[in-house]
């Protein structure tokens, strides 16, 4: 038997109905504050955050990434004597790449 | 002319258990709860397949260390049948008080007198009495409806 609550993850700290808890098992890194649930099985307490809005982000930019180096890819295989031509297509591709890694360090 | 009442189908006795303070009244007629919550006064409901006292029923299945149970602060994060979140909590009904205690605020002193087959006591056992020098936990026992006697037949310690 377990019992799954509602609770809530913030710098390794969980609380469950208004309670700071000690000795729970976090499922993930819970560096970001994060809602989650809480089990309590066998006198061992877990934490496992809601991650899945996170995750959906994390894909659609990758997707994105993924996009832009087809781009460029195209783009160079096309290319003949100019160069900078894909330099918008990098710079966007740096700035996704980066937004990816935050949220991957969150979805930690 | 007389009129003669029909006793048929009521039960002579009824089972009682304590399991850590948690009581639960098990009929063998229907009925039988009625009766001796009729007799004592006191409010029994179903909770579930078994009846309690009614201060019982919202005994929850899990308790968070700090958080409120049955009017107590909880001193464990604990999951399982209300009975068992009641023992890992140290807690236990007062019938007499009408509430959820700790056990170790119960001082009562009783004696429990052993027989052949049974012990015997002055009445229900409220879980946490003092019997010699041991704490009574739990129980199993038997309330005879014709002389109004409790015998148990199993009494567990701390």
């Amino acid at each position: 038997m377990s019992k799954v609550l509602n609770a809530s993850c913030e710098a390794g700290s969980v609380s469950c109905e208004g309670q700071k808890l000690e000795g729970v098992v976090i499922l993930g890194e819970g560096v970001e504050a994060s809602e989650g649930v809480l089990i309590i099985q066998n006198g061992v307490t877990y934490y496992v955050p809601k991650t899945s809005p996170d995750l959906k982000e994390v894909i659609t930019l990758l997707n994105d990434i993924l996009g832009s180096i087809a781009t460029i890819a195209t783009g160079i295989d096309a290319a003949t004597n100019s160069p900078n031509a894909q330099a918008a297509a990098i710079a966007q591709l740096q700035t996704k790449i980066s937004q990816f890694n935050q949220k991957g360090e969150a979805l930690r | 002319m007389s009129t003669r009442i029909k006793t048929f189908g009521l039960g002579f006795k009824m089972r009682i258990d304590c399991i850590h303070g948690f009581y639960v009244f098990t009929e063998e007629y229907a009925g039988d709860v009625a009766r001796f919550a009729s007799i004592f006064r006191i409010d029994l409901e179903s909770k579930g397949e078994l009846f309690t006292f009614k201060d019982l029923i919202a005994a929850p299945d899990y308790s968070i260390k700090g958080a409120d149970i049955l009017a107590n602060k909880a001193k464990v994060t604990h999951e399982g049948r209300p009975w068992e979140v009641m023992e890992a909590n140290g807690l236990v009904y007062d019938f007499t008080a009408e509430k959820v205690v700790d056990i170790n605020s119960i001082r009562q002193v009783i004696t429990l007198s052993k027989g052949l087959e049974y012990y015997f006591a002055d009445g229900l056992i409220v879980a946490g009495s003092i019997a010699g020098s041991q704490k009574i936990k739990g129980f199993k026992a038997w309330f005879n409806f014709r002389d109004r006697s409790f015998k148990y037949s199993e009494v567990s310690f701390v």
